[in-house]
């Protein structure tokens, strides 16, 4: 089962670069900035809701602004690819009844196309962070290499659990997005732990979403991340890319008459 | 050699009706729709075999199953039963007018369809100058596909579908759309393609087009195979029926 999985990426890998490639130039044109907003956008955010907070609670916004950017980068990446799962089969429609494609590359399609953004956010975030706090950088950077596999394992399990999930019921599609626009307020994303009582730990301390963005959070910002981190992380995108790989593949033959 | 062979072949599906939450959360809020989820045999322990050199019309009425065979063929439904055997490379042209990027250029589109064809980027791109000669699109190809009419979808798909040589070709309905011209052009071009011993599978309506390239042809009915044979004799019993 997994064979075919990803050997029928592998078959339509030139497919996929290609969708991928479209998408990307589709998302920014006719837009004069171009690909900048995919810079400007996170980094325009960070900067107005960093300095809104730095002034409502009385910090520094030379501290806010990089850990809500930090936080703001990865969720972005995960929302938007459980998003875009709702659709990438129905978007997907009139070539899967045509052609012969493998399906589970249009899952992936849209998790590629975030991941590329991710990447280009994160550029904004390195040239800001270089700028507020330069002694922040060093070699402890380089985990986030380990950080964004994680969190694109899980990004992906969770566009594939989306992509059939909303195939057999048109409701996870608002469901989903109630759900996420929740974790969002929940996750220590635009507050830090720090500002929570011990007793109200639990709030992120059972939050999956909370180890995943941290192992990319940390390392943006030049810290390390003790590994008890890294396991839960690994553990829970392990799980939800076992469970989207396998709906995928279970419902491999039904996508075309579910259409 | 290429060979397509069906033995007892069956094709059921599902036909599901659109559930929401509300129709699990609380019973009888659907008592409105009277459709239930029902199955549907499209193919009915289908038996035939097509050699290497055929040229094969499928016809029939609407719903007769003669997409869904195609669709079996070209591996975009499996079968629920019996055994299939495709050996050789498959093109195919389904619907019309689905399977573009609508926002897109006909380079592009040409370019994507190439690909989901099964060749690789190289062997697009060293074709791509005859296929649009073939289509004789000309200028409308730097244009998006979304402004084209049906008959620029026809030619545009019949053209890259067709240019690669492809063991097999099964194309369904495609013509309706196309001019004169071209219809002359791609039937000509069908025949070439036999003449080197492919296998071509054709469903229509049009029983001069079966007619004229088809040696072979099938008349389905129900999902089952009601006469195969030379065409003319299929094709005068099938309008014998109508009538």
């Amino acid at each position: 089962m997994t064979k075919s999985f990803f050997g029928g990426i592998w078959h339509d890998r030139y497919i996929l670069a290609s969708f991928v490639n479209r998408d990307l130039q589709s998302r920014y044109r006719r837009s004069l900035l171009g690909v900048l907003w995919a810079i400007i956008t996170p980094l325009a955010l960070s900067v107005i809701i960093g300095t809104v907070y730095a002034f409502l609670f009385n910090q520094d916004v030379k501290v806010t602004v990089p850990i809500l950017f930090a936080g703001l980068n990865p969720w972005t990446f995960i929302t938007f690819s459980a998003e875009g799962g709702n659709t990438a089969f129905i978007s997907a429609e009139g070539y899967l009844k045509q052609l012969s494609v493998n399906p589970q590359i249009f899952p992936l399609r849209t998790v590629c196309v975030g991941f590329v953004n991710l990447l280009y956010s994160m550029m904004a975030f390195y040239v800001l962070y270089l700028i507020l706090q330069p002694q922040a950088f060093g070699a402890e950077m380089l985990m986030i290499v380990p950080g964004l596999l994680v969190v694109f394992l899980f990004s992906w399990g969770l566009a594939q659990i989306a992509s059939v999930a909303n195939l057999y019921i048109r409701d996870y599609q608002p469901l989903q997005s109630l759900a996420l626009q929740a974790f969002f307020y929940i996750t220590p994303i635009i507050y830090r732990p720090s500002q929570l009582a011990e007793q109200l730990s639990f709030i992120y301390r059972y939050n999956p979403f909370y180890y995943v963005l941290e192992v990319v959070k940390q390392p943006l910002l030049g810290n390390l991340v003790p590994y008890e981190t890294y396991l839960i992380a690994i553990a829970v995108a392990l799980v939800v890319f076992a469970v989207g790989t396998a709906m995928v593949s279970r419902c491999r033959w039904k996508i075309n008459f579910k259409l | 050699m290429s060979i397509i062979k069906l033995e007892d072949t069956d094709l059921v599906f599902k036909v599901w009706r659109e559930r929401r939450l509300k129709d699990i959360i609380v019973p009888g809020s659907n008592k409105f729709n009277k459709f239930q989820n029902a199955t549907v045999h499209a193919l009915d322990h289908v038996t035939l075999t097509i050699q290497e050199g055929e040229r094969v019309a499928v016809i029939g009425h609407n719903g007769a199953g003669k997409s869904t065979l195609l669709k079996v063929i070209a591996g975009i439904y499996r079968p629920s039963g019996g055994k299939l055997t495709v050996e050789g490379n498959v093109s195919n042209m389904f619907e019309l007018a689905t399977g573009f990027e609508v926002e897109q250029n006909g380079w592009d589109n040409m370019y994507l369809r190439g690909l989901m064809l099964g060749l690789s980027p190289k062997e697009i791109k060293s074709k791509m100058r005859e296929i649009a000669d073939f289509s004789e699109l000309g200028e409308f190809l730097n244009m998006p596909v979304k402004y084209y009419s049906s008959g620029m979808f026809v030619r545009l798909a019949f053209s890259t579908s067709t240019a690669f040589m492809p063991d097999i070709l099964l194309l369904d309905e495609v013509f309706a759309a196309g001019d004169a011209g071209f219809i002359e052009k791609a039937t000509r071009r069908m025949k070439e393609m036999v003449n080197v011993a492919k296998i071509l599978v054709m469903v229509t309506h049009n029983m001069d087009t079966a007619l004229d390239i088809c040696d072979r042809c099938i008349w389905m009915d129900r999902g089952k195979v009601r006469m195969d044979g030379k065409t003319e004799e299929v094709v005068k019993a099938y309008l014998d029926f109508v009538r």
